[in-house]
């Protein structure tokens, strides 16, 4: 009586999509041990099949009417629906890429993508965590998996390196962060639960809240080194050099989606009393990033370098949207993230067919493909203009639609930097399509004269064939038709109580209503529901 | 008793001991010796605050559990990835490691 009791106040359903995901890495671990080597025929098909279950589970769980589960650890709401599935859906396109990548690496495929799921798992909880505890081992299941998968070429010394990198600045960072979550538990007077502990923040009142503002700090420190912020970003471009191309396809996607749910969440939910600091921090953030992101991004001859820097720049181009705190800031900054899923992960199936191919990742090794594999030239060419910004594209929309609301909201400062680094970034995005295209014959690189006869039918090259194909499509067409896509970021921000707080409660120091009175009811409404 | 306080600095001094190795080792067990070292401040950090604040429900402790546990998972990969690089280049100084530059 007193367990079905129990049970039934956990409210078990809401994590569903992450049974299934579970439930898929546990059939490929023992398939795996049972079949052995012969498995890798199926289950790479397994875990995409799982995923994209897990996708479905999680589309029947828009709006539902009790999102908290687990006595409040686990909350379901809708934004926490669509981080989940952008982390799931860039799991579902890392595993055509690596099926190929793997395999002639000479490594098991069924443990790769087993520690893959466990980091996806990782990334989906982070994204609902709703107290300190889940929190924290959430981020930490995330983060453990994401160092193994970067060392995951153990034989290489540059995966080694960039393994070893990545944990020590990582476990330091989340450190950092934990002891941030210490002084929260201490600062609140014992309370775990986020909304708990901004209650009691709410409660004592205090002018010069400096034991927060300390809290604040380390919590920071650990968002943004998991955002990849300048100047948490050291780590990146070395990390993304030497691990294997298909993993940097998934922590440049998959992981920073789960920092960004993160960011969301815990500052949102803890810091309204803080506001105004961690709004300034972000600014300050955003356009150091953007700024050395796109700048620093010129100079580099790694495509994965490259790719590195632009991602960073474009987490500046995302913290836009987190600082501005209306809801076409926050609904922007999810649409963007819908798109730079697609694009993103493109960009990345094109640099992984081509060190397939070739075995390099130097940007001059690419002059003259054109003239070898025009549907590889055209592939890269449309996803890297898109991560530009270039008008048909989908990236163009998602900018817009990102520089538009901070507009509104008044952050021209912002806006502006975003606009000028822009422009920079479409110099060094163009000068790789350029070195593509329009090189004479004579002119071609070594790799691509010795490049090999374009072959689909060799194993696992096929699936890559689709999710490129997929991937470009998406991007192409998803900016002409955004208005799903813009109707899904809206409403998940319209139908969370949690957002809807924080942006009354910016709205309101302008109708000139004590901040503190108009934030305790919303907060505590929120709570109850 | 105690007062509160005398726990908090003892676990912020030995929060900074762990920056300071982690930013001066050259070794690379040391460096993973110094982030154990952060997270023992943690620990005495959330320990203190349950046993003054939240006796009662103790969420600090079980917190506390938490995280020697996933210290000992980060430990292990730690060591691992420090096995594999190791095999390869024949050292743990850091100063060597240097194929990726920033």
């Amino acid at each position: 009586m007193d367990f079905t009791n129990l049970a039934s106040q956990l409210n078990a359903g809401i994590i569903l999509p992450e049974g299934i995901v579970v439930a898929t890495l546990l059939v490929v671990l023992v398939g795996d041990l049972i079949a052995g080597r012969a498995s890798t025929r199926w289950t790479p098909y397994a875990t995409m099949a799982g995923l994209s279950l897990a996708i479905v589970a999680l589309i029947y769980q828009w709006d539902t009417a009790t999102p908290l589960s687990f006595l409040g650890s686990f909350m379901g709401d809708d934004l926490s629906i669509v981080f989940r599935g952008i982390i799931v859906l860039s799991a579902i396109a890392t595993v055509p890429m690596s099926i190929r990548y793997i395999e002639q690496s000479g490594t098991s495929l069924a443990e790769f993508l087993v520690i893959m799921m466990t980091a996806t798992l990782g990334g989906m909880f982070l994204s609902g965590a709703n107290d300190l505890v889940t929190i924290f081992v959430a981020l930490e299941t995330l983060s453990i998996s994401s160092y193994l998968l970067t060392g995951y070429m153990k034989r290489d010394p540059r995966s080694n390196e960039a393994a070893l990198k990545y944990l020590l600045i990582g476990a330091a960072s989340s450190a950092i962060f934990l002891y941030g979550m210490s002084l929260l538990y201490g600062l609140s007077g014992g309370k775990m639960k986020l909304l708990e502990i901004s209650q009691s923040f709410v409660a004592a009142d205090s002018d010069a809240p400096i034991g927060i503002i300390v809290a604040l700090v380390f919590v920071i420190a650990g968002i943004a080194f998991k955002i990849a912020a300048v100047p948490f970003h050291q780590w990146t471009p070395d990390v993304y050099e030497g691990s294997p191309t298909p993993v940097v396809a998934f922590l440049s996607v998959g992981s920073k989606t789960a920092g960004f749910a993160l960011a969301i969440r815990l500052l949102v939910a803890v810091f309204p009393v803080v506001s105004e600091q961690w709004h300034f921090v972000f600014t300050a953030l955003a356009i150091l990033s953007m700024v050395l992101g796109n700048v620093v991004a010129l100079a580099q001859t790694s495509m994965k370098r490259l790719l590195a820097y632009s991602s960073i720049a474009q987490a500046g181009f995302l913290m836009i949207g987190l600082v501005v705190g209306t809801e076409a800031g926050y609904s922007s900054m999810i649409f963007y993230l819908l798109i730079y899923l697609f694009m993103n992960l493109g960009g990345f199936t094109c640099v992984i067919l081509f060190s397939l191919r070739t075995g390099t990742d130097q940007i001059s090794e690419y002059s003259g493909l054109y003239q070898k594999d025009p549907l590889l030239t055209l592939c890269l060419s449309i996803c890297l203009l898109s991560l530009g910004g270039i008008p048909p594209l989908a990236g163009f929309f998602g900018k817009l639609y990102i520089f538009w609301a901070g507009w509104q909201a008044g952050a021209y400062g912002l806006v502006l930097v975003g606009l000028v680094t822009s422009v920079i970034s479409i110099y060094y995005y163009i000068r790789v399509v350029k070195m593509m295209v329009v090189k004479e014959p004579q002119e071609m690189s070594d790799a691509i004269s010795n490049y090999p006869e374009v072959r689909w039918d060799l194993p696992g090259l096929r699936p890559l064939q689709v999710s490129l194909i997929l991937a470009v499509v998406a991007t192409s067409l998803a900016g002409i038709l955004s208005n799903p896509l813009f109707t899904l970021a809206n409403n998940s921000v319209s139908h969370t109580p949690l957002l809807q707080a924080a942006i009354d409660q910016q709205q309101a120091p302008k109708a000139v209503v004590p901040p503190v009175a108009t934030i305790a009811p919303a907060v505590t409404s929120v709570a109850q529901r | 008793m105690i007062p509160l306080e005398f726990y908090l600095l003892l676990a912020a001094a030995l929060f900074c001991i762990g920056i300071y190795g982690l930013v001066t080792s050259r070794n690379v067990i040391r460096v993973l010796m110094s982030i154990e070292l952060l997270l023992n401040a943690v620990n005495i950090n959330l320990m203190a605050f349950s046993n003054y604040l939240d006796p009662a429900t103790a969420t600090g402790q079980v917190f506390t559990v938490f995280v020697i546990s996933i210290a000992a998972a980060e430990a292990a990969v730690g060591l691992a990835i420090v096995l594999a690089i190791y095999r390869n280049r024949d050292t743990v100084d850091m100063e060597e490691f240097n194929l990726l530059k920033w």
